[in-house]
């Protein structure tokens, strides 16, 4: 077998170029990836749309259901919570933090529906069912 | 054409499309990493004949061998590939000074797998396929395609001989 030519050399620096453009867009795809978007409804209609970022600032959402009733929802960069409600069941905060597309939490006697929605496709699970 | 010609032609295709058969009972460690056997014959006939040849042994070899192996919604993928990687194939070889056989098998295999690529994340509408697969393929190309250039040299070596007496 002849020598390896300059040519040649230069190809499998290019393949190891490739193959390095491939391993830093798999990374950015990472974490690109993980994009989330807290979603609240108030009887069905959707009220806010928070998306969720790596070292965005917790926020507090008031949530006014009416008639004095109130949810307050925390969002951090780990997902949503309901931290303090008006309901007589307190179900809403027992539910605890979702952080995955397709979770949710629910608040009945306040109307109020709190999801976590992902990209299309990227959710490492298909879906959740209760 | 003569018939030495047409008859050496005919027996590359059908060993091309008999290396693309045997290929696929070869376990592969990633989508589309395959060895490139047939890809030995692309070579030998681009060297032995002209251009115009490779193109011809690499098509009737991916039609037919899609279709041997049962594997008919391949051909689309593998068309391209093979297109992609004779283009460059065809390019490397124009300039024996810099770029020897080894070399040009490589560069084919990267191209093959990289129109397969790209086919891919069109048909599934993800660019994340392109690049998780990119690294696996580079890497397995550079192996496969450096062993695949020493074949074909092999090969070349003994059919040019033949082919002068």
């Amino acid at each position: 077998m002849k020598n390896l030519k300059i040519g040649d050399i230069l190809i499998y620096i290019l393949l190891g170029l490739f193959a390095l453009v491939g391993f830093i867009g798999m990374k950015s795809m990472a974490t690109m990836g993980g994009r989330r978007t807290v979603v609240v409804l108030l009887d069905g209609r959707e009220i806010e749309r928070v998306p969720i970022s790596s070292n965005m600032e917790a926020r507090e959402i008031y949530i006014d259901a009416g008639y004095g009733n109130y949810n307050i929802l925390n969002i951090t960069d780990e997902g949503a919570k309901i931290v303090k409600a008006s309901c007589s069941d307190g179900l809403c905060m027992r539910q605890g933090r979702i952080d995955n597309p397709g979770q949710s939490i629910v608040c009945l006697p306040n109307k109020v529906v709190v999801k976590i929605l992902g990209e299309e496709g990227d959710s490492p699970i298909d879906d959740v069912t209760y | 054409m003569n018939t030495r010609k047409m008859v050496l032609l005919s027996l590359i295709t059908a060993q091309a499309i008999v290396l693309h058969y045997i290929e696929g009972f070869i376990p592969v460690i990633a989508p589309g990493a395959k060895l490139g056997l047939a890809n030995i014959m692309t070579i030998v006939a681009l060297y032995i004949f002209s251009a115009k040849y490779a193109l011809v042994v690499s098509i009737v070899r991916i039609l037919l061998g899609s279709l041997l192996s049962g594997n008919p919604m391949g051909i689309l993928f593998s068309l391209v590939g093979g297109l992609l990687s004779w283009v460059v194939m065809v390019i490397l070889q124009r300039h024996p000074d810099y770029f020897s056989l080894v070399g040009v098998s490589t560069a084919g295999a990267a191209f093959h797998n990289l129109g397969q690529l790209a086919v891919a994340s069109i048909i599934y509408k993800t660019i994340g396929i392109f690049f998780t697969y990119l690294p696996i393929l580079m890497l397995t190309s550079a192996i496969t395609g450096y062993f695949i250039g020493i074949a074909s040299n092999y090969i070349i070596v003994y059919l040019r001989h033949h082919m002068e007496q």
